[in-house]
């Protein structure tokens, strides 16, 4: 039985996400994969595990009201990395704005760790 | 290099419509919803079945051979038949099919059959398995990737959540005169914007309703028409066609940068500039599309489309008619047969035979469609 992989990876405090570099064209990709690069068609040996800051700013957001399985309303969020990378996952935050610095987070619900958004001074409190 | 714009040189038009009305899921066979929409386009254009030489019939959800086994009820005949599914675009992508083989000489006269329903017990859609998993599993739907965009426009623009709002209640003033429209009430601004929310900015009544429903459009080329004897003041010639898969575009609204790309190339094709349009058939699921996709046609500035729809610029009558059918807001989007919706509302209007919803003088017509993959499909058809 192999462990399943998390998408994130904690390193002193600091979590990270786990994507893939393509060797040929230096595009961060995210989710990982291992079928061929999006930007330049490079093919899946070229890429290789890539842990990147999950830490950007809010390319948008939404709340969602309706869902078929979840447990609505939820923020998520569509963040945009330092790698370039829009990233999109659960967003906890009160008021959202465009542009705002954003941090990943992990918080246990369920007894199951997710990954969250946050907003870096709900950190530190 | 460029792509080589078959239409150019042979010339294919579309002569004959039909439409099965959109609406809720019922108990209605997609035989019967399939079949009606056929028979009505080959009486639009006064021909018979063995006249049509291939078919190609969009749909996403009713499954393998439904084209095949819905076509053997109109008779014997040497049609050659093929099922083509491109997500929201599997209509489009028929009708390009079609098209392309009377531009090619393989048939002269083809038709593209749009037919959908929604089958219980069957998936929402997406591939079975890419095993790509990612952060936001589950948790982003169709209506909150829009609703995304819409927060972002917003943000860029200023534009407000009533201006948004104004793409649906101009969309349902269409619907309301089109006796296909699976919506076909007139709806104020406090009636868009009342809830049901469904994510952020968008309401119920601003996102599409998805039933079911059929749409039929028959293209021949020049000599077929002198043949069959059809009348040429009803033929409505296809000037391009051109189709495009999302590339990697971390910099930008990949939507946006989608449907710009495809829409140029088809314009570029044809040589129509976006100001020349007098209609627009869209792909509006959510009201805040409309928006994206009219600045990335070209038929206003970035930032200025919902300064557009408030001053009545994309209403019929308009600058340019967008979505007077209705759009995927109010005529509705059963998914296979949207996009041959689209090019039956657009012959109707470039006929002059669209009624009380007819866009004065109306000589060029686009119609836009993009799926989940994502795919755009565009088409531009002109009166001759
Ligand atoms: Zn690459």
């Amino acid at each position: 039985m192999s462990e399943k992989r998390e998408l994130w990876v904690e390193q002193s405090g600091v979590i990270f996400l786990r994507g893939v570099k393509c060797d040929r064209c230096g595009s961060v990709l995210f989710p990982p994969q291992a079928y061929g690069c999006e930007a330049c068609g490079a093919d899946e040996t070229h890429l290789r595990e890539f842990l990147f800051p999950s830490s950007g700013t809010l390319n948008s957001f939404t709340t969602v009201h309706v869902h078929p399985k979840l447990e609505t309303p939820y923020k998520v969020a569509e963040v945009k990395t330092e790698a370039r990378q829009l990233v999109r996952g659960r967003l906890e935050h009160e008021h959202p704005s465009v542009g705002e610095a954003v941090m990943g987070a992990v918080e246990v619900i369920d007894g199951t760790p997710q990954f969250i958004f946050v907003v870096p001074s709900e950190v530190e409190a | 290099m460029a792509k080589k714009n078959i239409l150019k040189d042979r010339s294919v038009y579309a002569i004959g419509i039909g439409l099965h009305p959109y609406q809720r899921a019922s108990d209605v066979t997609y035989v019967t919803l399939g079949l009606t929409a056929v028979r009505a386009a080959l009486s639009d254009a006064q021909i018979k079945w063995t006249d049509v030489e291939t078919a190609f019939v969009g749909n996403a959800r009713i499954g393998m051979a439904a084209g095949s086994t819905m076509l053997r009820y109109l008779g014997p005949s040497d049609v050659s038949v093929a099922q083509v599914e491109n997500a929201s675009a599997s209509g489009s992508t028929a009708f390009r099919q079609a098209v392309h083989d009377v531009a090619s000489g393989v048939a002269e006269v083809s038709i593209a059959i749009g037919v959908d329903k929604p089958v219980e017990g069957a998936g929402r859609g997406g591939p079975i398995n890419a095993k790509v998993r990612s952060l936001d599993e589950g948790l982003v739907v169709p209506f909150s990737h829009f609703a995304m965009l819409a927060e972002r426009y917003m943000a860029d623009t200023g534009a407000t959540i009533e201006q948004i709002a104004k793409v649906a209640v101009k969309n349902h003033a269409n619907g309301a005169r089109n006796p296909f429209a699976q919506r076909q009430k007139a709806r104020t601004l406090e009636e868009v914007l009342a809830p049901p929310q469904i994510s952020g900015a968008l309401t119920r009544l601003q996102c599409t309703p998805v039933g079911e429903g059929a749409a039929a459009t028959i293209v021949a080329s020049e000599d077929a028409i002198e043949r069959l004897g059809i009348d040429w003041q009803r033929a409505i010639r296809v000037t391009a066609s051109a189709s495009r898969l999302q590339e990697f575009t971390p910099d930008e609204n990949a939507d946006a940068a989608l449907t710009r790309k495809t829409t140029l190339e088809a314009l570029d094709a044809a040589a129509v500039d976006p100001r020349d349009l007098d209609v627009i058939e869209l792909h509006d699921a959510f009201s805040i599309e409309e928006l994206l996709y009219a600045e990335a046609i070209g038929l206003c500035g970035e930032g200025e489309a919902a300064a557009c729809v408030e001053r009545g610029d994309f209403d019929i009558g308009g600058r340019h008619a967008i979505s007077p059918s209705g759009g995927l807001l109010a005529m509705g989007h059963p998914i296979g047969p949207t996009g041959v919706g689209q090019v039956c509302e657009i012959v109707r209007q470039l006929r002059n035979e669209a009624g009380d919803r007819q866009h004065p003088d109306a000589k060029i017509g686009l119609a836009h469609m993009v799926g989940v993959g994502a795919v755009c499909v565009v088409h531009v058809l002109e009166r001759t």
